[in-house]
C-alpha cells in the first residue's frame, strides 16, 4: 500500500475519534446518548441512515452476487427492499408518531410487558453484533497491510467503540456523515473507469451474454420469493427504529428515508455494474476465473483506480465498514443495559448509571463481537441467519402492537416472540442435522412429505408459527 | 450506449454530486442542530426517565 494512501487511512481514523471526543460534552443524559436527544433533522438522517445500513455485505456481498446471477441481484433480490422502506416512511413512522420510546424492545415492554421486551431485546442483541463487518475489516487489514486477522478486527471495533461511548448516538451519526460522503463518493468514482475499461455494458454483454440480463433471474420461484421476503427485516430493523426516535418530527424523518431509497437504489445499481465488470474480467481472463466472489470489487477496484484515488476508495471501504459497525455497537449496548439490565434487574436506575452501563456494554459488545467473528466458526456461518431470528421473533407483536389494537395480551406476546424464536431455530437445527448440501444455490435442502424445502424458506415457516401463538395468547391471555 | 450504462451514470450522479449535495445541506444545517443540542432545544427537554412509568400508547383509540 503506498504511503499516501496509509496516510489517509490513518487520518480518516484520527478524524473519527476527535469527531468523538468533540461531542462528548453535549451528553447530559440517556436520551442524549441513545437517540441525540430527538433533535436529528433530515441531512444528518439520510446520512446516517444510508451509512449505517449498508455494510461490507452490500458492498462486496452484492458485487460477488451480481458476478454471479447478474441484474437479478438489483431487480428482484433489492427493489422489495424499497417497498418495504416505502411502508416502513409512510405507515410505521406515522404510527410512531409522537411517542417518546427508546428503542425496538421498548415498544413490545410498553405492549406485552417483560418477557416479550427481553425476548426482542436478546434477538436484537445477536443480530446487532457487527461480526459480519468485522470480519471484512480483518480481512482488508490482512489483504491490504498483511495484518494478523485478529489486528484489523481489533483496531475497527476499538476505534469505533471508543468514539461512540464518547459521544453516543451524536458521535455515530456526526462520524456517519463523513462516512456517508466517503463511501457514496468512493464508489461513483469507481463506476467511470470500470465502464471503460470493459466496454460499457455492451462489452459485457458481448463477454456474458443474455442470462445475466434477466430482471427475475433463472432460480426457482419459492427461491426468489423467500428471498424477497428477507425484506420484512426492514420492519424490525433497530437502527431504523433508533433513527426514527432520534428524528425531529415525521416531516424530517419521511424526507431522509425518501431520499435515502433514492440512494439506496443508486449504490446498489452501482455494486451491480462493478459486480458484472468483475464476471467479464473473470470470462477474458483478465482476473483469475476462481476469483473469490467477495474479493471481485476490490481486484476490479484496484485494477482501473489510480494511486490516491485508490486511497480514498480505502477510505470508503472503511467508512462503509464503521459506520455500520459502530450503529450496531450502540444498539446492542443499549439492549443490554436499557432493554434486559434495566427491566431485569434494576428497574429504577437513575440515567447516569444507564449511560455508564452503556459506555462499557459498548466495550464489551465490541469485544464479544470481535472474538465470535475470529474464533467461532460455526457462530459465523449461523451468523448472516440473525435477520431471519429477529424476523421471526419480532415482526408479528410489533405489528400487532402498532396495528391491532384490543388484541394485545401479554401472553399474545410472549407466546408469539417466544413461538417464532423457536421456530425458526429448530428449523435452522434440523436444515443443519438432515439437510444436503445444495451447490447450485449455495443453501441447505431437506425433503418432507415430498415437498423440498430449502434452509431459506425458514420466515415461510416461523412467520405463521409466531402469527399462531399470537392468537392463541390474544385468545387465552388477560389484558393487561 | 444502452440503458443499463444511462442507469449507471445516473447512479454516478446520484452518489457522487448527490451525496456532495446532501453533506453540504447538512453542514449549512448544523449549527441550528447543534445548538439545538446544546441548550433550549429538543435535547435539553425534560422527558419521562426511562423506566420510570408507561409510555404512551401509540395505538389509536379503538
Amino acid at each position: 500500500v503506498p504511503v499516501i494512501d496509509l496516510a489517509i487511512v490513518v487520518a480518516y481514523f484520527a478524524g473519527m475519534l476527535a469527531l468523538g471526543y468533540a461531542v462528548a460534552g453535549r451528553i447530559k443524559g440517556f436520551a442524549d446518548f441513545f437517540v441525540a436527544g430527538r433533535a436529528l433533522t433530515t441531512p444528518i438522517l439520510i446520512c446516517s441512515i444510508v451509512s449505517s445500513y449498508y455494510g461490507l455485505d452490500v458492498l462486496f456481498g452484492d458485487a460477488g452476487d451480481s458476478a454471479r446471477e447478474g441484474v437479478v441481484v438489483w431487480f428482484t433480490y433489492g427493489r422489495p427492499y424499497t417497498l418495504v422502506m416505502l411502508l416502513a416512511a409512510f405507515v410505521i413512522v406515522r404510527r410512531l408518531e409522537d411517542t417518546r420510546f427508546l428503542s425496538l424492545p421498548d415498544i413490545l415492554a410498553a405492549h406485552y410487558g417483560r418477557p416479550a421486551q427481553v425476548a426482542g431485546a436478546v434477538a436484537s442483541f445477536f443480530y446487532a453484533l457487527p461480526i459480519m463487518a468485522l470480519m471484512g475489516l480483518a480481512a482488508l487489514g490482512q489483504v491490504l497491510f498483511g495484518l494478523p486477522l485478529w489486528v484489523g478486527a481489533v483496531v475497527g471495533a476499538l476505534l469505533s467503540a471508543v468514539y461512540t461511548a464518547m459521544g453516543g448516538f451524536w458521535a455515530d451519526s456526526l462520524t456517519d456523515t463523513i462516512q456517508f460522503v466517503v463511501m457514496c463518493v468512493s464508489l461513483a468514482l469507481v463506476v467511470p473507469f470500470v465502464l471503460e475499461g470493459v466496454g460499457g455494458f455492451a462489452g459485457i454483454r458481448e463477454t456474458l451474454g443474455d442470462d445475466l440480463f434477466a430482471p427475475l433471474g433463472t432460480a426457482p420461484f419459492l427461491y426468489t420469493a423467500a428471498y424477497a421476503l428477507t425484506a420484512l427485516s426492514v420492519l424490525v430493523e433497530p437502527l431504523f427504529y433508533q433513527r426514527i426516535f432520534a428524528a425531529r418530527d415525521t416531516r424530517v424523518l419521511r424526507a431522509a428515508f425518501l431520499w435515502g431509497i433514492g440512494i439506496w437504489a443508486a449504490y446498489d445499481w452501482a455494486v451491480t455494474t462493478v459486480g458484472m465488470a468483475g464476471a467479464t474480467l473473470m470470462a477474458n481472463g483478465t482476473l483469475p476465473a476462481d476469483l473469490p466472489r467477495d474479493q471481485i470489487l476490490l481486484r476490479v477496484v484496484s485494477l482501473y483506480l489510480p494511486t490516491g484515488l485508490s486511497g480514498f476508495f480505502l477510505g470508503g471501504v472503511l467508512a462503509t465498514a464503521m459506520s455500520t459497525v459502530d450503529s450496531y455497537l450502540l444498539v446492542a449496548a443499549g439492549n443490554v443495559v436499557y432493554d434486559i439490565y434495566r427491566p431485569l434487574v434494576d428497574p429504577r436506575a437513575d440515567d447516569r448509571t444507564l449511560l455508564r452501563y452503556t459506555r462499557w456494554s459498548l466495550l464489551l459488545s465490541a469485544a464479544a463481537s470481535v472474538v465470535i467473528a475470529l474464533y467461532f466458526e460455526r457462530i459465523k456461518e449461523a451468523w448472516n441467519f440473525t435477520a431471519t431470528i429477529l424476523t421471526a421473533t419480532v415482526l408479528v407483536p410489533l405489528l400487532a402492537a402498532l396495528f391491532l389494537p384490543g388484541r394485545r395480551t401479554p401472553l399474545a406476546g410472549t407466546l408469539s416472540a417466544g413461538g417464532g424464536l423457536a421456530s425458526v431455530v429448530i428449523f435452522y437445527l434440523a436444515l443443519e442435522a438432515w439437510g444436503m448440501p445444495d451447490d447450485d444455490l449455495e443453501t441447505l435442502r431437506l425433503e418432507v412429505l415430498g415437498l423440498e424445502v430449502l434452509r431459506d424458506y425458514a420466515l415461510f415457516f416461523s412467520l405463521p408459527v409466531s402469527a399462531l401463538g399470537y392468537l392463541v395468547g390474544a385468545l387465552l391471555g388477560r389484558r393487561r | 450506449v444502452t440503458g443499463w450504462d444511462v442507469a449507471a451514470w445516473v447512479a454516478v450522479a446520484v452518489l457522487g454530486p448527490g451525496a456532495v449535495i446532501i453533506f453540504v445541506a447538512f453542514l449549512l444545517d448544523a449549527r441550528r442542530l447543534l445548538g439545538r443540542a446544546r441548550g433550549g432545544g429538543a435535547g435539553d427537554e425534560p422527558r419521562a426517565a426511562p423506566g420510570a412509568g408507561p409510555h404512551p400508547d401509540p395505538s389509536p383509540e379503538p
